[in-house]
């Protein structure tokens, strides 16, 4: 159980809606965009 | 009968018919529903990161529709992949991302449809997010997978609502989080941009998308229109211009809006130049390459677009920068020539600070109107519309005398040309005192001797802060600093030697800042054996973090180390030292009463300590009244330190409702200045009205209590305060609020500033003291010696006129 913010960004002119929640991690991996790992970025 | 019998058969088959019919309408309807209504998955905006200490973890949720549990033949998965993909073109946003994204490695996965209140979804995280990628945006994208015919669908992709860098939803959590406790803010702060910049892209490109649903509570927007005026005669030869606080990597485009006012004396050159380091340049770098980079001073003369706003778009490619000018509200487009920022004195690799460089002559009044700078980096654009009180991306460069001052406002896209204040003046800053400080002189410092160390060695520190200060006075300098040492036997270089200079305060506050003669305080953050060092003008929140160093051992001795000078004069100042260990036992040294608590003197010199000597509170506040002209209110950080003050009286023989203290203030402000009246009760209390352009706010210790919006147009106000401590403001549009209560009734009053390097000139100051008052009706006054009397009527007392916020 991982406690995490959520954020919802709407207008610029709303106020962020953001709370707190007790979720849990159904499905997870690490990050695997490191430094050997970035074909997403502009050549 | 037999028209019975007919009847009856007609009857039947049309019965029949209809029973047939139906059977087949509904097998048909039941066929058309399982063909043609699949299960759907909708992303829910944004993203959720963890809060908690740990592994940093961001979080995409999507909503399924139609989900029969138990079914098999869908399966449902996420992506999440670099905003970066799309917006580099490297993946189109036209689905069928399993084929785009063959022989790469990306985060993707089926996950477990989960139910919560009702409805289906599915979640899918990425975790031990690297430090590097906290401020890279991804994007989720959910899809369905049939195993029946092989099909991936897709949600939309959308690059506002589903896009979030772990940063930028920490940034946002700690700005409206209110749950928030200890470790969860240091989490976050953790995870955010280390400059605290917020990431605009992501709110506005909703602004353009129309597709948003508007949830959540209205707040008010302020729709100000302000720009930055820069000074370029205060540019100086050997110290770079105004530059972004932090460097950027893949900029793909820079634009701005700048005005060149006809006052300017002369038409030098300057221009937006990428620099790979803030320490080592020059104003003019640029200048001096091959080619003039791209003079932008000399563009807008021969397209005679002086006194108008051109906004500037540079184009980059890698170190090519491609450049296009255009007035605002105009077709008309000048495209400069391409600049290949490849040459040497570029030097650039990998990240870059974006640098307005000019020619530094001092000797002609020249500069020019700043406004929307925004820098597009990663796929994120990062804005500043120097709208506020301060530039969001660019360092507040003191040493080069306020080239910068903000808020300037704008009439219809234009302004006023040839406003009454000139551009950059000078702030008149004083010099700052402290109360029982240590002054440690450098001059004929051995050099095999450090020269102060503490006398123990401390494990498992958790943070150091230091007050320093450097005088002006000093006519020569080297290098000095701080640092965890784990010998006490080392030279005078040894703090500089362990670091390797990365830790050179000398040269982060004189060549870097420019903050001399005002108290700056070291804050060194221990993680470990990892030592971060940020430094800040003392009382303010203005910080800056260098480099990192990792420390031989945790338990080591702190020491100043020094590069001795034989030659001229050579001191700083240093005050309130604290040591915090793990088990947070802290150890302090604020060297009073003559002596140092922690550290041991090596050489001597720890020359004395000193008390300050205070102000002549007469002479500078009957200077106010003297010279009629008003001063530069350019005093000390908020605290008991060397306050320009004065007693107030004795207001024990009035009662809680009376008041005891009226006073009239007016100031105006050149830039962005914080200064407070503060309101000490035997002088153990600072409660404070805290004035800017903008607010006037009262604070009871750290904590604002109310504030009214003074929208910079009342500059003037009434003050008054009662017994029981209830302050009453009365702004000059006749409004009077109550904005609440001291902790007591003040004995004593002083002016301070609190943060921001523009100037604020205090130009009337009247306090008068009613030592017998009654509610509505003022039946004796003591002036105080050295002000004016006030003319304010009784009324000001009388608690149904005015108005509570």
């Amino acid at each position: 159980m991982k406690e995490y913010i959520k954020a919802e960004v709407e207008v610029l002119c709303y106020r962020q809606n953001i709370f707190t929640e007790e979720s849990t991690e159904n499905d997870v991996v690490d990050d695997p965009y490191g430094e050997s790992n970035k074909w997403w970025e502009n050549n | 009968m037999q028209k019975c019998v007919r009847k009856l058969l007609v009857y039947v088959c049309y019965t029949l018919f209809v029973i047939f019919a139906l059977i087949f309408v509904y097998t048909f309807n039941i066929n058309v529903t399982a063909s043609e209504n699949p299960p759907t998955v909708q992303m829910i905006n944004g993203a959720q990161i963890r809060k908690t200490v740990g592994e940093p973890g961001i979080k995409f949720t999507a909503k399924i529709s139609g989900y029969e549990k138990g079914q098999t033949r869908y399966n449902f998965g996420m992506l999440i992949i670099p905003k970066l993909a799309f917006t580099n073109e490297i993946l189109t946003m036209d689905g069928n991302y399993h084929k785009q994204l063959e022989g790469k490695v990306y985060a993707g996965q089926e996950c477990s449809p989960y139910q919560k209140d009702c409805e289906w979804y599915i979640s899918f995280s990425l975790k031990n997010i690297l430090e590097e990628n906290y401020d890279l945006s991804f994007v989720g994208i959910a899809y369905i997978y049939d195993t029946v015919n092989g099909q991936y669908t897709y949600t939309d992709v959308n690059l506002s609502d589903n896009a979030r860098s772990i940063a930028y939803v920490a940034q946002m959590a700690l700005k409206y989080e209110t749950d928030l406790v200890g470790e969860q803010i240091e989490a976050l702060e953790r995870f955010s941009n280390p400059n605290g910049e917020t990431v605009e892209e992501e709110i506005l490109m909703d602004l353009t998308d129309g597709g948003y649903s508007a949830v959540g509570e209205n707040i008010s927007v302020t729709n100000t229109d302000n720009f930055a005026k820069l000074n370029f005669s205060a540019y100086r030869d050997n110290r770079l211009g105004y530059t972004t606080k932090r460097a950027y990597s893949n900029i793909t485009q820079i634009s701005l809006d700048v005005l060149v006012p006809s006052t300017n004396e002369k038409n030098f050159w300057w221009g937006i130049v990428p620099v790979a380091d803030r320490l080592s340049e020059n104003a003019y770098i640029g200048m001096g390459a091959s080619a003039s980079v791209q003079n932008i001073g000399e563009i807008i003369k021969s397209q005679n677009w002086v006194d108008v706003w051109v906004t500037l778009t540079y184009t980059v490619s890698g170190k090519r920068w491609a450049l296009s000018c255009s007035p605002k509200g105009s077709s008309t487009v000048y495209n400069a020539s391409e600049f290949d920022f490849s040459g040497d004195e570029f030097s650039l690799n990998g990240a870059s600070y974006v640098n307005i460089s000019a020619n530094p002559s001092k000797e002609e009044s020249w500069g020019i109107y700043l406004d929307n700078f925004s820098i597009t980096s990663n796929g994120n654009t990062y804005t500043d519309g120097f709208d506020g009180s301060k530039s969001q991306l660019f360092i507040e460069n003191e040493n080069l005398e306020e080239v910068a001052s903000y808020g300037h406002s704008k009439t219809d896209g234009y302004i006023e040309i040839g406003a009454s204040e000139a551009i950059g003046e000078s702030n008149g800053q004083d010099s700052t005192e402290s109360v029982d400080y240590a002054i440690i002189d450098f001059n004929d410092l051995p050099e095999d001797k450090q020269p102060l160390i503490t006398a123990e060695k401390y494990t498992n520190i958790t943070k150091v802060t230091v007050d320093v200060f450097i005088p002006s006075t000093n006519t020569c300098s080297g290098w000095w600093g701080f640092a965890p040492l784990t010998s006490n036997t080392g030279t005078a270089y040894a703090a500089q030697n362990a670091v390797n200079g990365k830790f050179n305060i000398n040269q982060l506050l004189t060549k870097y800042f420019s903050w001399q003669d005002q108290w700056v305080t070291l804050t060194y953050t221990v993680s470990e054996k990892n030592w971060t060092l940020s430094v800040n003008k003392t009382g303010t929140n203005e910080s800056y973090l260098t480099q990192k160093y990792t420390a031989l051992s945790s338990t080591v001795y702190f020491a100043l180390s020094a590069q001795p000078k034989t030659v001229g004069k050579w001191r700083i100042y240093v005050d309130n030292l604290s040591i915090t260990t793990t088990e947070d036992t802290v150890y302090t040294d604020s060297f009073t009463g003559g002596e140092s608590e922690l550290f041991t003197d090596n050489v001597g010199c720890l020359e004395n300590i000193e008390q300050t000597t205070d102000v002549n509170e007469e002479e500078y506040f009957d200077s106010l009244i003297e010279e009629g002209k008003g001063v530069d209110c350019v005093l000390d950080a908020l605290d008991k330190r060397s306050v320009k003050s004065k007693t107030v009286g004795d207001f024990s023989g009035i009662s809680s409702s009376m008041a005891v203290m009226v006073g009239e203030f007016s100031c105006s402000f050149n830039g962005y200045k914080d200064l407070a009246i503060v309101l000490y009760k035997n002088q153990t209390t600072a409660d404070y009205l805290r004035i800017n352009a903008n607010q006037i706010a009262l604070y009871n210790g750290n904590n604002k209590v109310k504030s009214i919006e003074i929208g910079g147009n009342y500059n003037y106000f009434k003050l008054s305060v009662l017994k029981d401590g209830e302050v009453i403001v009365r702004v000059n549009s006749g409004s009077y609020v109550g904005l609440g209560y001291l902790t007591g009734a003040p004995t004593q009053f002083a002016i301070v500033d609190i943060l921001g390097s523009g100037k604020a000139t205090v130009t009337d100051l009247t306090v008068t003291q009613f030592v017998s008052a009654q509610a509505d009706t003022q039946s004796e006054q003591t002036e105080i010696g050295l002000l004016s009397v006030a003319s304010e009527t009784p009324s000001v007392y009388n608690r149904k006129q005015r108005w509570v916020l």
